[in-house]
């Protein structure tokens, strides 16, 4: 050991010199709790964010079902207001009555006539398969 | 002194230790026994406390006429029920509702009085109806969704689309029945957690979904607007002839696909429960008749075709026939005299038509029968469709078998034969296989059409000179009922008197009928009429064939085939 010089040494105090210690390293674990809680925060808010998610999900399923009840409802309706029973009854209702006699008129540069049913249904395949 | 008193804690202590030690295995087993050896069952158990499954209906699939329009559409409904323990004032709620729910007021008290804890008020109310009583909020009315089929049209078509049993929506008749398997869809299944009110958990749970398939739709071949027309006219002759019944059968001869097919009776199959069953039959494809005169066509068309005969050729028609001990005569006393083949259609003679078949043979006209399909079911696949019936070749006997076969009896058939049967002169001599249904589609929009079947019968230029010769039993013979102006109709009159099965002779009622087809010169639509025992009047050429002048008037319009004359 070296000797202090004299002058530094007052009396009746001795010299101490510290012993090494443990250091608690506070920032790492200080870092390393934060870090734990923001990752169960954030797994919670993200299981949240998740639930929230299915349950706006299960209400978009829910409102397709409703809008698709209401599409049925109205082709339905569509139905029932073409029968031809409606539609005759209907017509009959305003006076309207069959002709006795029907007269044929030629349209002059107009090809064979009304459509006929298989060009229709060319027309309505497509719509069919787009059905819910 | 001392060493007593030291002993006995320390036993205590080894009892209280020997105890507890004991206590902990005794738990360690017990938890060995349920979490080893009985881990699946209880695991299972709490699987079946915890979980719920649901099974998720299919929708069923929609029935179309060829055009796209609505026939039958399942629709979300309602059904409204009650627990009468909890409903304060039976009177006055039932005055609330039963309007509601078109009851009669004091039945309906009588129901909500009731010392039951479930009554139904009304199964499958559509959804707005329902929203109406639920908004008065009445304690003890309860709504659960439950999926209605509608028939939009009401009685239209009914026959032909049948109904399905209200519980579970399973075909019972018609199409529904026919295709059933095709119009369900496969129900799916929710596997979920319970919530404590009973429902699913959603999403937090376990919830597994396997989505039901809806049921494929059917496009018919059936023209809405055809079969409308097809239905009054029918309707209309019926009531006019005071019948018992009848039936009509349009079809496109080029395709064989039916436009139209009623029946009377009839039903509405939005209301079947209150139908009389009989009025369920589909008589067009069910009941068989002797077609009588309407047969002729296939004598006459088998000679032709045979080569036996030509529509030129003449015959000395006597007043009277009689082969071993039957004597077979005219309807109309007028016809003792000669008659080219053609008259003797146009005139429907029963003794010229004999000498014909007599020209034939038995045999050939035996084949030409079969070939015509009668004897056999159609093919339409609808359920409980007749065969009819041509008698075995072996069991003809040599002269009057054949004689009266060729004239329409000893052999039976349904309206939708015949129409087929007119349908090979219609076609060009080629049978196609009747069919009703034009498309199916999946879910997915995929398509899948049904095959055509077809076989030559006649050759071509028999078929047009039949066409000739059944246009002059309209324009001059005994179907002038049927003509329309516009278009040429050909066709024939059929009028036998009704076999009694059970006794075995023929009785006083008949079957007055007439097949046609129009125009002539390229047939578009075939049309058999069926009058069952009409009171007024007894010719099909009185009271069948102008209703099938009526309906090709307005299936032609329809089709937008244009006037050739």
């Amino acid at each position: 050991m070296t000797a202090l010089p004299q002058i530094l040494r007052p009396k009746g105090l001795e010299l101490v010199v510290d012993r090494p210690v443990r250091r608690v390293r506070l920032r790492g674990w200080v870092v390393f709790t934060l870090t734990a809680v923001l990752a169960f925060m954030s797994l919670i808010y993200s299981r949240v964010l998740l639930d929230r998610s299915a349950f706006a999900l299960n209400d978009l399923d829910n409102q397709i079902n409703e809008t698709e009840s209401r599409y049925w409802e109205l082709r339905l309706e569509v139905a029932r207001l073409e029968s031809p029973q409606r539609v005759i009854r209907a017509a009959e209702g305003m006076g309207l009555v069959l002709p006795t006699a029907r007269i044929p008129v030629e349209a002059v540069g107009v090809d064979s006539g009304a459509a006929e049913v298989d060009e229709n249904w060319l027309e309505l395949k497509p719509l069919l398969s787009a059905q819910p | 002194m001392g060493r007593p008193t030291r002993r006995a804690p320390r036993a205590r202590i080894v009892s209280v230790a020997v105890l507890i030690l004991a206590a902990w295995v005794g738990t360690g087993l017990r938890l060995f026994e349920v979490q080893v050896v009985h881990a699946d069952e209880y695991a299972e158990r709490g699987r079946d406390q915890r979980h719920v499954t649901e099974v998720l209906a299919a929708d069923r699939g929609t029935i179309f006429d060829r055009d796209g329009h609505e026939l039958a559409v399942t629709i979300d409904a309602v059904t409204v029920y009650a627990d009468p323990r909890l409903i304060a004032g039976p009177e006055a709620t039932a005055a609330l509702i039963a309007p509601l729910l078109g009851l009669d007021t004091t039945e309906l008290a009588a129901r909500l009085a009731s010392d039951t804890s479930f009554t139904y008020l009304s199964r499958q109310l559509e959804r707005e109806d329902a929203e109406r009583i639920e908004e008065l909020a009445i304690p003890g009315l309860f709504f659960t969704p439950e999926p209605a089929r509608i028939y939009p049209s009401g009685p239209l078509a009914a026959h032909i689309l049948g109904f399905v049993r209200s519980d579970d929506n399973e075909g019972l008749e018609g199409v529904e029945f026919a295709l059933n398997d095709l119009l369900r869809g496969t129900p799916g299944e929710l596997v979920g957690e319970r919530a404590a009110s009973g429902g699913v958990i959603i999403p937090l749970g376990q919830y597994d979904i396997v989505p039901a398939v809806r049921g494929r739709d059917v496009v018919l071949t059936i023209d809405r607007e055809i079969q409308y027309e097809a239905e009054v006219a029918l309707a209309r002759a019926v009531e006019a002839s005071d019948a018992i019944g009848g039936s009509v059968v349009v079809l496109d001869p080029r395709t064989g696909e039916i436009l139209a097919m009623a029946n009377l009776p009839t039903f509405d199959p939005n209301d079947f429960a209150n139908a009389d069953p009989e009025a369920f039959r589909n008589r067009a494809i069910v009941d068989i008749y002797e077609p009588g005169s309407t047969h002729k066509l296939v004598t006459v068309a088998a000679a032709l075709d045979a080569g036996v005969v030509r529509p030129a050729d003449m015959f000395d028609i006597p007043s009277e026939l009689v082969i071993d001990d039957k004597t077979y005569r005219d309807v109309s006393k007028t016809l003792n005299e000669s008659l080219s083949v053609s008259d003797i259609v146009a005139y429907s003679s029963n003794v010229g038509t004999i000498l014909i078949q007599q020209e034939l043979g038995n045999e050939a006209l035996h084949r030409y029968m079969v070939e015509f399909g009668l004897g056999s079911p159609s093919g339409v696949g609808f359920p409980g469709e007749a065969s009819g019936k041509v008698y075995p070749l072996e069991e003809w006997c040599p002269n009057v078998c054949g004689a009266s076969t060729a004239i329409g009896y000893r052999v039976s058939a349904t309206a939708l034969q015949m129409a087929s049967v007119f349908g090979v002169i219609a076609n060009d001599g080629t049978w196609l296989r009747p069919t009703l249904i034009k498309e199916l589609v999946g879910a997915n929009g995929e398509i899948t059409e049904s095959s055509a079947s077809e076989r030559r019968v006649i050759s071509s230029t028999t078929a047009a000179e039949m066409r000739l010769m059944l246009a002059g039993v309209v324009e001059k013979g005994t179907g002038t009922g049927a003509a329309i102006a516009g278009y040429r109709v050909g066709g024939k009159t059929g009028t036998t008197e009704k076999f009694l099965e059970d006794e075995g002779r023929y009785g006083d009622d008949v079957v007055a009928s007439f097949v046609g087809f129009a125009p002539v010169e390229d047939p578009r639509i075939v049309i058999a009429v069926t009058i069952d025992s009409p009171a007024n009047g007894e010719f099909g050429g009185d009271i069948a064939a102008p209703v099938v002048g009526e309906i090709a008037l307005s299936a032609l319009h329809q089709l937008g085939v244009p006037p050739s004359g």
